[in-house]
């Protein structure tokens, strides 16, 4: 299995060498070229990592915001239906538009600094949040909430030990989907804007055509992002080992 | 009947079903009172210099909406279709070489995986670079954007079809040709026309970024021009055209993917191109 | 220590009444069991009972005081179990002691005992979805137990169970409510099941009453002969039978289906 793994990277390889061998310098790096602008970034100039703490920055704190604000507003919205049609109309047209109609507006109000930032990272990860905790809240099984009521279960106690439980598979997907979404989010608001973070570092490096450096950061927001959806996969597996999906984790799904 | 999930209860009127109490929980009047609110909070607290008001907006709708959105959404549609039928047409092979072909597979699944999760975003600084800004670059953009997605669906449907299915295939002597024509493709069309709708949409948000980025045609360079240019009514227009465009689109598709996927789900006809 | 006095119940906005005028008494230590075709009321009187349904009128009153809501001295075992999918077993079984304040290590200790009960000692921390279905409803019987009600409830328990594994149970359930000397009130639609179980048979039919009763003379405990073989079980299935055939029949007539 690995020697065609190992066989198809070789011939990528190769053919990005012949490809980038033929063309200018400004336009495509060999794989050499990568490796030296990889070690330069990372092992001798050590110029990757502030911008990668920047974009982690934005990252963690934007997820943590969307969470901090999703989670209640779909609990109330599960529970309360004159609250899930007040708020509806907003959640389902932001939820369709492509965000990024907004970033201009938003660079006009907010300007380029990490507020910017991390509007847009909320406005990207909030709404799987709100939505999917919304599903949960409604999809509670009757009998879950009659088995809890037979045992003299009051209000407070029900939503505690059979709402909030029953639910967190539906929180926990919306959260990975938060994360993923977030980190796009990032990205996009960091190429489109500012000097900051990896997404500035590409830009920084493509107005200097300096073509095998500004793959770096590339590679970097890739592995990030699949870095991320094995995080989440891990988390959710730790958070509700109950279920189907974490099993499938489990077994390598 | 209970509004309320849990069986808690809002503060009941004294007459339980009266036309406040059912006022108040009536789903249209409280999403149209809502918006009111907005845009009645909008037109008071809203500025000349970064908001603009809603009377401003509607007055400047019928104007901008036929002069600058419908030529841009033109542009931007050109490319996005063209891109998007290329991922289709390169896509769902791909994803169904990957589902029966242990080698291919295994060869491209790390690859492929790893370019889904990719912020599209990222790429497309070098996309501009190897291509320039005009059409071909906006139509990789979209093909770079929507076919991840549908190789990985395509790829994930065909694998999960039921063995009992393929075994039934595999007792009348149906070739390998045969097997993905009447077997595998049928039975993955959920997966198939889910990676059409997120393929759909990544393709849509890939163009509006490429033209947010690149500044040459279409309704993400138009939103952008117009709030550079502190015209905020004309881009007020472009947002909300867009976002009523998105959500007829996915509309759109969830709709046809009930009508097309699941005949033994439908209850009624098929409209007509659809029917055997 | 059950009374239950002229319990009527209409659903919404219904002319015919789920139950009429419904009497029943269970003294302390009594399994009765309530039969009767689909739509004949046993289950809505046995939801009265446990209190998550309100009747119409009439009266419930469990070891002399009155009941309209659920209490630490009844329990209830459902029919599709109702475990919570993230608990495990164990924190399933304690979860009636946790709501009563018992603290963590003794209705741990507890749930565990009443696990060694049915058998399941060896899956205490195993989850719902990894339990067969029998292994699951002697996980609900472990539950409801665990608080020590004076009145246990069964809703048709074994219903989505296959043949084996019923059997199985019942004979469980038998022996631990003889040992334990509990009060049982058992709803099921299975002739066979009410007679092995039962000290005496409730035979309800539509609209909610009551249309025939017998007392079980079979000696117990009964898993340690083929009470099948007896007259005596001959006998009183054959009545109960007799007397839901006419039933279906009647109901039928009126309306064109046995089930409505």
């Amino acid at each position: 299995m690995w020697l065609v793994r190992i066989v198809t990277f070789l011939i990528i390889l190769g053919i990005w060498q012949l490809w980038a061998q033929h063309k200018q310098k400004a336009i495509a790096a060999t794989p050499k070229e990568f490796v030296q602008a990889v070690w330069h970034q990372l092992v001798t100039d050590g110029t990757f990592f502030g911008p990668l703490w920047s974009s982690m920055e934005a990252f963690v704190l934007g997820v943590g915001l969307s969470l901090l604000i999703g989670i209640p507003v779909g609990i109330a919205m599960g529970r309360w239906r004159s609250v899930e049609h007040t708020i509806d109309p907003y959640v389902s047209f932001l939820y369709a538009i492509p965000h990024v109609a907004f970033v201009p507006i938003m660079i006009v109000w907010l300007g380029f600094r990490l507020e910017f930032r991390l509007a847009y990272v909320v406005i990207s990860a909030v709404f799987p949040v709100i939505i999917n905790t919304m599903t949960g809240v409604k999809a509670v099984d009757e009998q879950l909430l009659d088995a809890g009521k037979s045992f003299c279960a009051d209000e407070k106690t029900l939503v505690r030990t059979v709402i909030l439980p029953s639910a967190s598979p539906y929180i926990v997907a919306g959260g990975r989907q938060a994360m993923s979404a977030a980190w796009v989010g990032v990205v996009v608001a960091e190429v489109l804007s500012t000097q900051d973070g990896l997404g500035g570092l590409i830009n920084k490096y493509s107005d200097e055509f300096l073509t095998a450096d500004m793959y770096v950061p590339i590679i970097g927001i890739m592995v990030i992002a699949v870095t991320i959806q094995f995080f989440a996969g891990w988390l959710q597996r730790k958070l509700t080992p109950w279920t189907n999906a974490a099993q499938r984790e489990r077994e390598g799904g | 009947m209970s509004e309320i999930a849990t069986g808690a209860s809002l503060p009941k009127t004294a007459d339980g079903t009266g036309l406040a109490h059912r006022l108040r929980h009536n789903p249209w009047v409280l999403r149209i009172a809502s918006v009111a609110l907005l845009l009645i909070a909008w037109q008071l607290f809203g500025n000349r210099y970064s908001t603009s008001f809603p009377t401003d907006v509607a007055r400047a709708f019928p104007h901008s909406f036929v002069h600058d959105v419908v030529p841009a959404l033109g542009d931007t549609l050109k490319g996005f279709f063209a891109g998007f039928a290329a991922s289709i047409v390169i896509g769902v092979p791909i994803g169904l070489l990957m589902a029966r072909s242990r080698l291919v597979e295994l060869a491209l699944e790390p690859y492929v995986n790893a370019l889904y999760a990719t912020p599209r975003l990222a790429l497309i600084p070098v996309l501009i670079l190897w291509l320039g800004i005009d059409f071909q670059m906006r139509f990789a953009v979209v093909l770079v954007s929507g076919v991840f997605p549908i190789i990985l669906n395509t790829y994930l449907g065909a694998k999960e079809v039921d063995r009992n299915l393929l075994d039934a295939g595999k007792a009348y002597a149906a070739g390998e040709l045969q097997i993905l024509r009447t077997i595998v493709i049928p039975a993955s069309l959920p997966f198939i026309f889910a990676g059409f709708r997120l393929g759909l949409a990544r393709s849509f948000i890939g163009i509006i970024v490429a033209e947010i980025e690149t500044s040459v045609l279409g309704i993400g360079n138009l939103i952008n021009q117009d709030a550079k240019t502190l015209r905020f009514d004309g881009m007020w227009v472009a947002i909300i055209t867009l976002g009523v465009l998105s959500i007829i689109f996915s509309t759109f598709l969830k709709r046809t993917e009930a009508w097309t996927t699941r005949p033994w789900e439908r209850k009624g006809m098929a409209p007509w191109p659809f029917r055997r | 220590m059950l009374e239950i006095s002229n319990l009527t119940k209409y659903y919404g906005d219904a002319e015919v009444p789920a139950l009429s005028s419904f009497n029943l008494n269970v003294d302390t230590g009594e399994f009765v069991t309530l039969i009767g075709p689909s739509g004949c009321g046993k289950t809505t009187a046995l939801r009265i009972v446990t209190g998550l349904l309100e009747a119409s009128g009439g009266e419930v009153v469990v070891d002399g005081k009155p009941s309209t809501a659920p209490s630490p001295d009844k329990a209830i075992v459902f029919q599709m179990f109702n475990l919570f999918p993230w608990r495990t077993a164990l924190t399933n079984v304690a979860y009636g002691l946790e709501l009563q304040g018992v603290g963590k290590k003794e209705r741990l200790a507890k749930a565990r005992q009443y696990l060694d009960l049915v058998g399941l000692s060896n899956r205490v921390d195993h989850y719902p979805n990894q339990l067969s279905g029998g292994q699951n409803q002697r996980v609900g019987l472990a539950r409801a137990l665990a608080i020590e009600p004076k009145l246990l409830l069964m809703d048709e328990p074994f219903g989505a169970l296959d043949a084996l594994t019923r059997e199985h149970l019942q004979s469980m359930v038998a022996q631990i409510c003889a040992d334990k000397n509990l009060t049982v009130l058992f709803v099921t639609h299975s002739v066979d099941e009410a007679i092995y179980l039962s000290d005496r048979i409730v035979v309800m039919g539509t609209p909610g009453r009551v249309i025939g009763e017998f007392a079980v003379d079979l000696k117990r405990p009964r898993h340690t002969y083929d009470w099948r073989a007896t007259p005596e079980y001959a006998a009183i299935r054959a009545e109960i039978w007799r007397l839901l055939q006419a039933e279906l029949a009647q109901v039928e007539a009126l309306t064109g289906s046995a089930y409505e």
